[in-house]
């Protein structure tokens, strides 16, 4: 042998009778001197690549790594105490030094330690450390394998030290994790290693939302992922807690919860078109019967008729009420920009009739004189909120009157429809856009326009609101500009 | 005096078809009304004139059509497609629809398209029956 080759070297070290033991990245072993491969009963290459032997409690394989972990975070030597069981199953406390192996550039590669077998009393003390940092390990553990839900703990290098049973059905894995990798044991099913990284690395806590698992067993499910890094008593990393939390049912339900409410609004939408349709023919069917007896028949016949005319048209209103409120949820329309004035002039011309029948003056104020938002919308909350000044004037009234204004806001344009009529009563304001709300009784009406009126400007992002309950009865529809 | 020479009603609802057809009668200025019950056998009609005269004298090609949306096989817009398509060099056809939709976008939709002429709602009122006479009718000596 040469003196100073690689061979003698080994020779060297070889002859020591301490344990000299080199690891790298990961506290996988690289190299062991002889005394410490006779004690371990492996060869050189049965060694290579491996965290520890088979025959190592892997609780104390958990506080190599952590010591390991140590010096290649300081970059400084450590002197612990520790057991290390050998081939036989005999475990020895030893005093070693881990030493930090550093390159070039000066970042630490791997660590290299020495053992010397410790003395009687402090071979004592190591056991009792032992003995009471397995009594946590197997306190924490319990409560960890039977907590209900998938959750692991982490160390600093994320092994699993500890997992759940829910843990392990969730993933599809069949074998204990402890001491895996989470690279290796779960990376595949649930990809997080990146973000647990830089979790773990800044201390911050980490929500993975409707993330996808793929068990080992073929089963796929949506979670939601809650990690927790946590930091020792000396404030070094310690590790994570990582919960893992089954939501595939939640929002399977979320889905067919929509589906059904779909449905449901487009039954109720095509049965208020089928009964809407007949009660139509039957309107205008006695209309026709009228006519044909006009005269002949006796005043009881006469009302008879004009009442089950008037009933059929309360029943047209209702049901063509609930179909635009059927369609106000399902329409996807398009915003565009329209002229409020035109908007008006139609609706005024509707109620022309009436209008003029009862004196009601129509003022118009319209300083927006332009809106870009969904028109068939706002002609539908312009028409109802009319028609209820309309229906709700005071008979009493010398002069009847109506007000619309339009003013622009930032982002927004204000519409208000005032009238002197009857008013709203005293404590209604705020049930004045529920489904079916009649302010006073007697008069004709579905109960049904003012809530379409609130459902409209709640798709369009604004609001409705009463300003003002009675002289003047004054509502204020604000819609935000498309 | 205002005539509206023929007219044809193309409904799937036999009452509708009984309403509008008494209503119009009554104006005394429809002469001519007749009904075809689907949108297939409407076409159909339009394209062979010859059949349509045989089945229905003195309506084809007819100076009004009512037409309703709803029905079944063909409804009344798929109905104006084919008719726009066939048009060709022949006069066009006076559509108005009559229907139970009283909706924007219906309303809207409708009166976009070239052949129709004017919207109304069911039932078909006198005040309606008027207004045909006055828009669709020709003097008659």
């Amino acid at each position: 042998m040469e003196r100073y080759s690689s061979e003698w070297f080994e020779a060297v070290i070889d002859a020591m009778t301490e344990f000299v033991l080199v690891k790298g990245e990961k506290s996988k072993l690289l190299w062991a001197n002889r005394a410490f491969l006779e004690y371990y009963g492996m060869s050189q290459r049965d060694l290579r690549g491996i965290v520890d032997a088979p025959h190592s409690d892997p609780d104390d394989t958990l506080q190599y790594v952590r010591d390991d972990h140590e010096v290649f975070v300081s970059g400084d030597a450590l002197e612990v105490r520790e057991p290390i069981t050998g081939a036989t199953g005999e475990t020895v406390h030893y005093a070693t030094i881990k030493s930090a192996l550093v390159n070039d550039a000066g970042v630490v590669v791997g660590t290299v330690g020495t053992s010397r077998p410790l003395a009687q009393a402090e071979a004592q003390a190591s056991e009792d450390d032992r003995a009471a940092r397995k009594s946590t390990l197997v306190d924490l553990r319990r409560l960890v394998t039977h907590v209900p839900m998938a959750v692991a703990t982490l160390d600093a290098k994320q092994r699993i030290v500890a997992h759940s049973l829910e843990w392990r059905r969730l993933f599809g894995l069949e074998s204990q994790l402890s001491g895996a990798y989470y690279q290796d044991a779960c990376e595949t099913q649930l990809p997080l290693e990146a973000e647990l990284t830089r979790a773990l690395h800044t201390l911050t806590e980490l929500n993975k939302l409707d993330a996808v698992l793929h068990a080992a067993d073929g089963k796929r499910s949506i979670v939601n992922v809650f990690v927790r890094p946590f930091a020792l008593p000396d404030e070094r990393l310690g590790g994570a807690v990582v919960m893992v939390h089954d939501i595939t049912e939640l929002r399977e339900r979320e889905r067919e919860l929509e589906r059904v409410n779909e449905e449901l609004g487009q039954f109720n939408y095509r049965i208020s078109h089928d009964i809407v349709g007949p009660l139509r023919t039957i309107s205008g069917l006695l209309d026709l019967c009228q006519r044909q007896v006009a005269g002949e028949q006796s005043a009881a016949f006469h009302g008879g008729m004009e009442r089950l005319r008037r009933t059929t048209g309360h029943l047209i209103k209702l049901v063509d009420n609930v179909m635009e409120i059927a369609r106000a949820d399902a329409q996807l329309q398009t915003a565009e920009t329209f002229s409020l004035e035109a908007l008006l002039a139609d609706a005024v011309s509707r109620h022309g009739e009436t209008l003029a029948e009862h004196g009601i003056d129509l003022k118009a104020a319209l300083a927006a004189s332009h809106l870009t938002s969904e028109r068939a919308r706002i002609a539908q909350c312009l028409e109802n909120l009319l028609s209820n000044a309309i229906k709700f004037r005071d008979p009493q009234e010398a002069q009847p009157w109506i007000e619309v204004k339009s003013t622009a806001l930032e982002g927004a344009t204000e519409i208000s429809v005032s009238d002197n009529g009857v008013g709203l009563p005293k404590d209604g304001e705020n049930d004045v856009f529920k489904q079916f709300y009649r302010g006073h009784r007697g008069v004709v009406g579905s109960g049904l326009g003012l809530y379409l009126v609130s459902k409209h400007l709640a798709h369009l992002g604004g609001s409705v609101a009463v300003a003002s309950m009675h002289k003047p009865t004054r509502f204020i529809l604000r819609i935000p500009n498309s | 005096m205002k005539l509206v020479p023929s007219t044809l009603i193309v409904d799937d609802t036999e009452a509708d078809v009984f309403l509008s057809e008494a209503v119009l009668s009554d104006t005394g200025r429809f002469p001519t009304i007749c009904s075809v019950a689907d949108g297939v056998e409407a076409l159909e009609l339009f394209s062979h004139p010859e059949r349509a005269t045989e089945k229905h004298p003195g309506c084809f090609p007819p100076t009004l059509v009512l037409l309703d949306i709803n029905m079944p096989r063909m409804d009344g817009f798929e109905l104006l497609e084919e008719l726009a398509r066939r048009a060709g060099s022949r006069e066009p056809v006076v559509v108005v629809m009559v229907t139970s939709s009283k909706f924007e976008s219906d309303i809207q939709r409708a009166k976009q398209h070239p052949l129709v002429k004017d919207y109304l709602v069911k039932p078909l009122s006198q005040e309606d029956a008027a207004r045909l006479v006055q828009q669709f009718g020709v003097d008659a000596e």
